[in-house]
């Protein structure tokens, strides 16, 4: 064998240990990141539903709005008719997870924002037949031609999801219950908006 | 023997260096790829099966990829890929109840600990670090002050210490009894935050009143109001125990507080992340500490200018190329500081 092709070899071997050194550094520092993203925090999921999907599946956005419940005749006085089964089967379905409030989760959304989630305890709930549902540190006001819009919205599904999925979890019939998003106007109609 | 001339054998090895290079960019570039939605109307047994098959690749090629790089790492026994840990801030007390997924509270990623602006006394969650404030803003407040009986009798029915009841009356109404503490709107006049959640079937110290009815887009909505300061007080205090996520309720510690406050504002209105660019005193110290709401015009080194994030309803002054006004409206807890200090 000749020098030349020793002198070949032995640097085909360095070039060669040299990329499997820095191939390997490209999956650490690969494996670091991937392992330092958070995700959607994992709640029950029914099966068949995709986690990751933001849109949401149709049969769980049934949450009733209050604007749904009859009013009262004016002859029975006014404002919302607290016999109606509207408001009767919404009790009903708070019942079934009054023990377990109140729900917290805060997780990351896909797109990167902070969210905070709170259902809070059944004594301070808005009143018996309405579930408050809280979406913390997100913007409700912001608009629609804002390039953060989107994250937003989508970081606010991914919250709505994961609450109707412990809805579910927990026997609670979504179609039945109302829900409150929030206590200032501008989220609640922001809040449906989205949901829709 | 031609087969293994010098030539060939270059060629040999620059081939092979090149199936590493690309079974390596193509390995990362596989793992990476994101779930993708099949976009079917309803999500199936395809989409399952895909997403299980996705899975079980990742999960092979994960360990395939740790097992390669243990082989050339020195500190391979050692060193586990980091796992991100979540963990309540220091100071907050974490009711679990009986939820099971209650022990993800607060990323602490963002934020820098509580500790960095600790309480010192745990009885006072204003926690008052003794600063001076202004003859204006003391003048301010002494409306909040004349109507200590009514704050008082809301705390009695919701729990929340007066002063606080007042700051957020002075933030929102200017502690004008003609204004409700829960908004500012005049007493009598259609709240529209109340959501129609009124009714003559449900009465009681801070419930809402029915006071008509009216058309939104088509759809008949109730309207209600309150028709005393005193009931928006009490129902004011409940919707700030709803906003309280670190504790439960009535909040306990200064941190529970300014964030139920920031929460009772709205979060759009932090100063930090891009909505005010001239707000320095970023990031903020823990959830809401860069919240106007609560903080405006606290006269220390990081709340003495605060800006409004929105110049209009729904458009920030930012998207309007405007920059950020300073806001001049006392922050609540800013309030509830001064009244406690003029007590003492």
């Amino acid at each position: 064998m000749s020098n030349k092709l020793l002198y070949l070899i032995i640097a085909s071997l360095i070039l060669l240990l040299v990329s499997l050194v820095v191939f390997s550094n490209l999956i650490r520092g690969y494996l670091e990141n991937k392992n330092s993203t958070s995700v959607v925090s994992p709640s029950p999921v029914p099966s068949g539903i995709i986690p990751t999907a933001v849109i949401l599946p149709d049969d769980l956005v049934k949450g009733l709005s209050i604007h749904n419940v009859p009013t009262l005749n004016p002859t029975e006085g006014m404002g919302l008719d607290l016999n109606s089964p509207e408001i009767k089967n919404s009790i009903a379905q708070i019942e079934k997870i009054k023990d377990k409030l109140p729900y917290k989760k805060s997780f990351t959304s896909t797109r990167g924002l902070e969210v905070d989630v709170l259902i809070p305890s059944y004594d301070i709930l808005i009143n018996k037949w309405t579930l408050n549902v809280e979406v913390f540190l997100l913007d409700y006001a912001i608009s629609e031609s804002s390039p953060e819009y989107e994250k937003n919205k989508q970081a606010f599904l991914e919250a709505a999801r994961d609450v109707f999925y412990w809805l579910k979890s927990n026997g609670v019939n979504t179609e039945q219950i109302i829900i409150q998003w929030g206590d200032r106007e501008f989220i609640q109609t922001r809040a449906e908006e989205w949901l829709r | 023997m031609t087969f293994f001339t010098m030539k060939r054998i270059k060629h040999w090895i620059i081939i092979f260096l090149l199936l590493v290079f690309v079974t390596g960019v193509n390995a990362i570039e596989t793992y990476d790829r994101p779930l993708i939605d099949d976009g079917s109307d309803s999500p199936g047994t395809s989409t399952k099966l895909a997403e299980d098959a996705q899975s079980s690749q990742e999960t092979t090629l994960k360990e395939m990829l740790e097992k390669i790089y243990n082989l050339f790492s020195p500190r391979s026994n050692n060193l586990k890929p980091i796992i991100p840990t979540r963990s309540p801030s220091p100071t907050s007390t974490v009711n679990t109840g009986n939820n099971q997924n209650n022990d993800n509270l607060l990323p602490t990623g963002a934020y820098p600990s509580i500790t960095y602006f600790p309480q010192k006394d745990s009885t006072d969650i204003l926690n008052d670090p003794g600063l001076t404030y202004d003859n204006k803003l003391v003048a301010d407040v002494q409306a909040c002050l004349q109507n200590r009986s009514l704050y008082e009798t809301a705390e009695r029915h919701n729990g929340i210490p007066w002063v606080i009841l007042a700051g957020i009356h002075n933030t929102e109404g200017n502690c004008n009894l003609n204004q409700s503490v829960i908004s500012g709107r005049k007493i009598g006049e259609w709240e529209p935050d109340l959501n129609g959640q009124c009714s003559t079937q449900d009465t009681g110290p801070g419930k809402p009143k029915f006071i008509g009815y009216t058309i939104v887009n088509g759809k008949t909505v109730t309207k209600c109001a309150f028709d005393n300061p005193l009931d928006s007080a009490i129902y004011a205090g409940v919707v700030l125990k709803r906003k309280n996520l670190i504790g439960d309720g009535a909040p306990k510690t200064h941190e529970e507080l300014v964030y139920a406050l920031a929460g009772y504002n709205g979060w759009g209105n932090v100063n930090c992340g891009g909505n005010a660019p001239k707000y320095t005193a970023c990031p903020p110290y823990f959830k809401g500490e860069d919240h106007v709401a609560p903080w405006n015009l606290m006269p220390d080194n990081r709340h003495a200018k605060m800006y409004k994030v929105y110049c209009q309803d729904g458009i920030p002054c930012v998207d309007l190329g405007l920059e950020p006004e300073l806001s001049l409206n006392m922050g609540s807890l800013t309030g509830a500081r001064i009244i406690k200090k003029l007590l003492q």
